[in-house]
């Protein structure tokens, strides 16, 4: 896990479902380790070791200087993370920009027959 | 095990195109219009196969470059004409590659067409099993998979960058 880069380690902490909501929670401002729990039918040392993966990966880090350490969300890793995830949202997106092409020649060439099949009659 | 894509593990994309459902349906599933699925500038003389029925396979050659190529696809394991496409992705020696008798393995994608007046509303949505590890994840996303987290993350970044600033 040393070895980690730090994308990889970003992507293993969002892996979970706990630790989302726990990111999700703390957009909304600082949060202590025991508001993080309530949410969660977990106990202490649970959370705590979520917290730590998550300070690990530079997700989240903690306030040293206040008694109740509270956590504070990181925004640079989620940053590097959306950015490097946009060039496969752009894969396809280009994809389907030919699909929208063809669908519309799709349709002109059923408007022609139709339009062909009109004047017939 | 049943195959399980509870985690969401995945990626969701919205488009609108300016075609009734039914023909969106089509260009998804008659070999005769598949051609958009190549890549743009590139040449197959491997017509596309579709069996357009649940556990039937779509195969198709993907030429990124004159040296590069390869078949890609998928089985089907949901269909509804005109409204829905769900397949594993991948083929059998192809990429993805795909393992018939493991089918759970491969990547879910589901394509659901909604009628939004003469438009349709397409939504892609690609899944990871539960059972891959992050690092499998990674792997298939290293390899050039299209991937990433449901999450959202984007949308994270965007709520927090929104409270930074009012604060």
């Amino acid at each position: 896990m040393q070895t980690q880069d730090p994308l990889t380690a970003t992507f293993a902490a969002l892996a979970d479902p706990t630790r989302r909501a726990m990111l999700a929670r703390l957009t909304r401002g600082p949060a202590t380790v025991n508001e993080l729990a309530e949410p969660f039918a977990l106990t202490l040392p649970t959370v705590s070791r979520h917290l730590k993966v998550l300070e690990q990966a530079g997700l989240i880090s903690k306030q040293r200087s206040a008694q109740s350490r509270p956590c504070t969300l990181e925004i640079a890793p989620l940053a590097e993370a959306d950015a490097w995830m946009a060039q496969y949202r752009e894969f396809f997106a280009t994809r389907f920009d030919r699909l929208d092409t063809q669908l519309k020649a799709m349709m002109a060439a059923r408007a022609e027959a139709a339009s062909t099949s009109t004047g017939d009659q | 095990m049943p195959a399980t894509y509870a985690l969401d593990r995945g990626m969701t994309l919205q488009r609108t195109f300016a075609a009734p459902a039914s023909v969106v349906f089509e260009a998804w599933t008659d070999p005769a219009y598949l051609d958009w699925y190549f890549n743009p500038g590139q040449h197959t003389d491997q017509p596309a196969t579709v069996d357009l029925r649940v556990g039937g396979q779509w195969r198709q050659e993907m030429v990124e470059t004159p040296q590069k190529r390869y078949f890609t696809g998928g089985v089907y394991r949901e269909i509804v004409p005109g409204r829905k496409l769900v397949f594993y992705w991948g083929a059998v020696g192809g990429w993805p590659e795909l393992d018939l008798d493991n089918l759970d393995e491969s990547p879910l994608v589901t394509i659901r067409l909604t009628p939004y007046g003469a438009q349709t509303v397409m939504d892609f949505h690609v899944q990871f099993p539960d059972r891959y590890t992050p690092e499998r994840v990674d792997w298939w996303m290293n390899c050039g998979m299209v991937a990433g987290w449901n999450m959202t993350i984007d949308r994270l970044v965007a709520v927090y960058e929104a409270a930074r600033r009012a604060s």
